[in-house]
């Protein structure tokens, strides 16, 4: 069977007709209007997310580069061409987007605030979000970039909680000047390489470094940083996120963290790294320090939480320092292990802090309340709801045998020979990110129901059927993926092998500058008998 | 045949999921009360502990069949593949299980005391409303251990270790409503995670140094780049540090957590706040002897770092006279066991450290019996006293608890080190084996064992006298009502008992470095194991002579004369305190890490996160703000958006001059 229309084209124009047709839903009952909505949205969400699943299928694995290419003028005058493709890099994090959008107009469901408008822009975003993965022509991936930001926006600060203006205001302003520098960044790079075409441009850089000198080639992976390091984000630039989590309705938040943030990764694993491999080995060091101070600090700044969701908002700093850390170890002695580890951990804490945040959102609807003080022995009147965090707790803390400790470990193994230093730093992250999670669901979950608790128990019934179905899915990825991390794996080994062709110029550079080799060959006589047996 | 240990280990996890299935069955009406679930016994709970202690004790009949079949039917050791977890792209990881003498040993004694367990909590956890939860989590455990100890590799030994621990904690906490029990588990987690970071980064060496995590190529690259590998070194802090030395170090440092070894020990008596079955399996028997297992599996490596080796050596010797100081004066029956289940582990380290491997596993296998009985007597006492765990509220249970008393003395005979029981056997070789150790390093570490051994026969018969002999001292009510406990609780502990007696006895070929059949490797250079059959006759039996002389001095002082230990505590009031306060360990950890941690966390947030660099974030988004009001002056409109969209094309102009300037 084929598809008759282009698959990625229709990946992303498909939620966006689904958007424009939610708000074309019209009914003089504005119950039965805002039901009539839901559905359609949820009805769309659902095919694409069928269409998603088919592109996976019918993807190849063991063919490296690009496949699924669409090709057409767009701006012939000014070199734009409307360019899609998908690797193997890619493709994850769109069927992630396509598994959860449904889930986020599932937990919406009870939404009673204008539902019409917040199903509908939810659709825009997916569409956006879709675009920023498929697109491989930089002007149209830079559309695509901005255009993410109006829903989500208007997703914050429509429906958002008290704080929701200010909140949305900081997450636009600050996400909007990282990327009008990478604006600047990618006309300079038009400039000197003539084309917008990802793909052409990366090579064309490649082969020909002289393109750029050193230092413009530092200024454009600055722009880039900027950009992507707020997106990600990596500390400092973080502080956007705890306010946009904490404001965002539950749905906002979960495509927050599942999605969004992988932008900024995606974006330095397919510019930054690939195009400017020695500015990004030159900036490398810095990265490190950042990444292990991100892990540790937001760690610990997780543990000073009283707000559930500010809690989990900081958790996604810390995984994320995890990634940026990976990445750009990777060129520089990571390896192989190193890139599949940021990739893992990409997926997984997209999968994990998703089901967290709409976790949250279970007891939020219930209760009202974010504050961890207030809560106490859930278990007693909603176990189900238990073992459902327990499990996605287990994965937060990188339990091997889910899917969060693969990503960790080989993050962490294959960052350690580039960076050894930052990686231990990182290591510590396991202690503190026990710490907060582990506290986290004793204060909710254990002990006997607080007074607050207690009060509210009538309001306090277990999942229901749509929580049960929201929560499925992504309970039964956690042990899938923790057991079976190939199925995962083997859709980028192509992408993550080929990666020897950016690292090969890093390395000549690096091997005089950077890295000293941890094993020394045995020379007799020249070192010390620190280690000897004793004789 | 290659298959049972496959079948063994996965058992467990079978019987653990087939438990946790009868979730999924509709419960129907719901329960009105707690009493009336006991009343009709719940048929799902049924079903699970059907499905999980079905599963365990055929895994202990599995695991007896491939451990008597390697040692007396000539078997050999074998390795089964199951399929790779992790393609990492240059390395890979494969599960499978690894059987040899030292795992088949390992899978004896966890489906041994788990079996029993599992039987034992049948009777024990009977009143429990949530005992099907209880013995999905012992099932689960008991897969997590074998994982642990199959493991042909270090990730998959991860797998088991983080998976026994997480279970640890489940169980540990069972009883949620308390809120001394969360606090013991996590506690528990929290100290092991520290533990897991160091041994996660030795891990991570050993990665980079070898290229694979595998013990076989990690022991293959050893034997054959010996003197390249222990020349190579890492720098770390300035200085250049053997990369084996350092990567066994932090390997140690994970195993100290897990042991539960002075300086990490702190979680072990706390998590006797979970159900005593568990103390018995996971704190006593078989969790906590993980470490002293992954060291001696890892024995080709730590042969090649001497001077780690005496880190372990006297990190054992402390921990163990320590823990049998502390567990001098402690009141609660399961603490005082906990204190000298650490205080046994510290033996099996300087077993180690020493290079008598075989010692350790021997020490490990016999004290598996005799402290696991221990625990489940101590069970079936406060099963009996409705959970009262304080000695001094115990007294004259003899004549009430006649089996449970007659257990009890041969676990602490075994347990003293009095020949034949178990751990006489044992005991003694790991002594003396350290006094025997070349060169003689080893001799203070010996005198700290001996004393420790005369400690451990006080405090062992002080549970003993205390709660079984003399008058009783508690609330007359709780008396009357106690009564010998009942044989499903009584009868696992039978094998166990029979181990305390004859486990030595039997199983002292393992004390021999050939009978491990090259699973242990001890470099000639430091052969203290062959050397300790010269050891001299008053070296051989002064630590017997002071356990001895302890038990005299225990029934002397807890059966005959019980107002002299009160005296010599007034008299000897800072080192009663010391040892009371368990050297004031958590105090200093509370005043040193568990506070500034807490401190700083709160400080980060405040000081750095909202008022450092969100105060510049809001600082200049105002300063922005009072810039734009002043632009706006020459501006009819004044939506926010239009200012940015003159920026963008402010931008993209910037942009195309210098594309037109350098191009």
């Amino acid at each position: 069977m084929t598809f008759p229309l282009p698959p990625l084209t229709t990946l992303i124009f498909l939620p966006l007709l689904g958007a424009l047709l939610t708000l074309l839903v019209s009914h003089p009952n504005a119950a039965q209007q805002a039901y009539n909505a839901k559905r359609t949205a949820l009805f769309v969400s659902v095919v694409t997310l069928l269409l998603a699943a088919y592109v996976g299928w019918h993807f190849n694995p063991a063919q490296g580069g690009y496949q699924l290419m669409e090709r057409k003028p767009w701006v012939p005058s000014f070199g734009l061409t409307y360019l899609l493709g998908v690797d193997g890099i890619s493709l994850p994090l769109m069927l992630l987007t396509a598994l959860l959008t449904p889930l986020c107009l599932l937990a919406s469901w009870n939404l009673t605030d204008r539902p019409k408008y917040f199903f509908a822009s939810f659709l825009a975003l997916e569409a956006a979000v879709m675009g920023v993965f498929a697109a491989l022509d930089f002007i149209l991936f830079y559309v695509f970039w901005e255009a993410m930001l109006i829903p989500m926006f208007l997703i914050i600060g429509i429906w958002g909680g008290e704080k929701r203006v200010y909140a949305a205001l900081k997450f636009f302003l600050y996400t909007f000047v990282g990327s009008v520098l990478m604006l600047v960044a990618i006309l300079y790079l038009y400039a000197q390489a003539g084309t917008f075409d990802i793909p052409a441009l990366t090579a064309a850089l490649r082969e020909n470094p002289a393109l750029m000198s050193p230092l413009a080639a530092q200024l454009v992976f600055l722009a880039f940083f900027a950009a992507f390091a707020v997106k990600v984000p990596m500390w400092p630039f973080h502080t956007w996120l705890p306010d946009a989590h904490v404001q965002a309705p539950t749905a906002g938040s979960v495509i927050l963290a599942g999605v969004l943030l992988k932008m900024g990764a995606y974006g330095f694993l397919r510019f930054s790294l690939p195009m400017l491999p020695e500015a990004s080995a030159h900036f490398a060091p810095f990265i490190f320090v950042l990444s292990a101070i991100a892990v540790v600090y937001a760690a610990l700044v997780a543990y000073a939480q009283t707000d559930i969701k500010k809690m989990i908002a900081y958790s996604s700093v810390s995984h994320m320092g995890l990634v940026t850390l990976a990445l750009f170890a990777a060129p520089l002695g990571g390896g192989e292990t190193a890139l599949h580890g940021g990739l893992l951990v990409m997926l997984n804490h997209g999968i994990v802090s998703a089901g967290l945040f709409l976790a949250i959102g279970v007891v939020y609807e219930r209760l009202h309340t974010r504050d961890l003080t207030k809560f106490g022995g859930l278990v007693v009147y909603m176990p189900r709801y238990a073992f459902v965090l327990m499990t996605l707790t287990l994965a937060a803390v990188a339990l091997p045998g889910t899917n969060g400790f693969v990503g960790e470990f080989l993050s962490l193994a294959g960052s350690f020979p580039a960076a050894p230093v930052a990686t231990a730093v990182a290591t510590t992250g396991v202690i503190f990110g026990a710490l907060y999670m582990l506290w986290l669901y004793r204060k909710m979950v254990f002990g006997t129901p607080s007074a607050f608790v207690e009060k509210h128990k009538r309001d306090l019934p277990d999942l229901g059927w749509r929580e049960s179905l929201i929560f499925a899915p992504l309970i039964i990825l956690v042990p899938l993926l923790g057991i079976l991390p190939g199925l995962a794996m083997d859709m980028w080994r192509a992408p993550v092998e080929a990666m020897d062709m950016w690292r090969a110029p890093v390395e000549a550079m690096v091997a005089t500058e950077h890295v000293t080799p941890t094993v020394i060959p045995a020379q007799a006589g020249t070192q010390s008998d620190g280690g000897g047996v004793h004789e | 045949m290659t298959h049972l240990p496959t079948i063994l280990i996965l058992l467990p996890l079978l019987g653990a999921l087939a438990g946790a299935l009868t979730y999924l069955w509709p419960t129907g009406a719901k329960r009105r009360s707690n009493i009336r679930t006991l009343e009709h016994s719940n048929i799902r709970d049924t079903i699970a502990m059907a499905t999980t202690t079905g599963s365990v004790v055929l895994a202990a009949v599995l695991a007896w069949t491939v451990f008597l079949s390697l040692w007396l039917g000539g078997g050999a050791a074998s390795h089964v593949d199951w399929f790779t977890w992790l393609n990492a792209g240059p390395w890979q990881v494969t599960f499978g299980a690894l059987t040899d003498k030292l795992s088949a040993t390992m899978y004896v004694v966890v489906a041994t005391v788990s079996a029993c367990v599992h039987v034992y909590s049948i009777g024990y956890m009977h009143e429990d409303a949530s005992r099907r939860r209880f013995f999905i989590y012992l099932s689960a455990f008991t897969f997590a251990m074998l994982m642990l100890v199959s493991a042909p590799n270090l990730v998959q030994m991860f797998l088991g270790w983080e998976g026994v621990g997480v279970c640890s904690y489940l169980l540990i906490g069972f009883w949620h409503h308390k809120e001394s029990a969360n606090a013991a588990a996590m506690k528990a987690f929290i100290v092991n995670r520290v533990a897991d970071a160091a041994m996660l980064v030795g891990l991570f060496l050993l990665l980079q140094t070898f290229g694979s995590l595998t013990y076989g190529d990690i022991f293959g690259q050893l034997g054959a780049n010996t003197a390249a590998l222990m020349n190579a070194v890492t720098p770390l802090f300035g200085y250049e540090v053997s990369t084996l030395s350092l990567a066994a170090l932090l390997i140690f440092v994970g195993a100290m957590g897990k042991s539960a070894q002075f300086g990490l020990h702190t979680w072990l008596p706390d998590a006797m706040e979970g159900p005593t079955p568990v103390s018995a399996l996971i704190h006593a028997a078989t969790m906590v002897t993980a470490g002293v297992f992954l060291l001696c599996r890892l024995s080709p490596l730590y042969e090649l770092t001497p001077d780690v080796l005496h880190i372990v050596a006297y990190v054992g010797a402390l921990t163990a006279i320590f823990a049998a100081t502390v567990g001098l004066t402690q009141t609660d029956i399961k603490r005082v066991i906990a204190y000298s289940t650490c205080s046994q582990l510290g033996y099996m380290f300087f077993a180690i450290g020493v290079s008598a491997y075989p010692a350790a596993m021997f020490h490990l296998t016999t004290h598996a019996f005799f402290k696991a009985l221990l625990f489940l007597g101590a069970g079936s006492v406060i099963h009996a006293m409705h959970h009262e765990q304080n000695i001094f509220r115990m007294g004259g249970l003899k004549t009430v608890l006649p089996i449970t008393y007659v257990c009890m003395w041969l676990g602490s005979l075994a347990l003293a080190g009095i020949p034949p029981f178990a751990g006489f056997f044992s005991k003694d070789l790991i002594l003396e084996s350290a006094f025997m150790a070349p060169g003689g390093w080893a001799q203070p570490v010996y005198y700290v064992g001996a004393l420790a051994a005369m400690l451990t026969a006080i405090y062992g018969f002080r549970i003993v006298f205390m709660a079984f002999e003399g008058a009783f001292m508690g609330d007359e009510k709780v008396r009357s009502h106690a009564h010998e406990s009942p044989w499903v609780i009584l009868g696992p502990m039978m094998p166990l008992a029979a181990g305390a007696v004859l486990a030595g006895l039997l199983l002292s070929p393992m004390g021999t470095l050939e009978w491990w059949q090259g699973a242990i490797v001890i470099s000639h250079h430091h052969d203290a194991l062959h050397a300790a059959h010269h050891t001299p006759a008053y070296a051989k039996y002064a630590p017997l002579l002071l356990a001895i002389c302890g038990i005299a001095a225990a029934w002397y002082l807890f059966a005959e004369y019980r107002n002299i230990p009160r005296k010599l505590a007034s008299v000897l009031a800072i080192p009663y305190a010391i040892s009371l306060n368990k050297w004031y360990v958590d105090e200093l950890y509370d005043l040193a890490v568990v506070r500034p941690t807490r401190v700083l966390a709160g400080w980060l947030y405040r000081f750095v996160d909202q008022e450092g660099i969100d105060g510049l974030v809001n600082g200049a988004a105002d300063a922005t703000k009072q810039a734009g009001q002043a632009l706006r002056q020459t501006q009819t409109g004044h939506v926010a958006h239009y200012a940015f969209a003159m920026v963008m094309a402010l931008v993209v102009g910037l942009g195309l001059l210098l594309w037109r300037v350098m191009g």
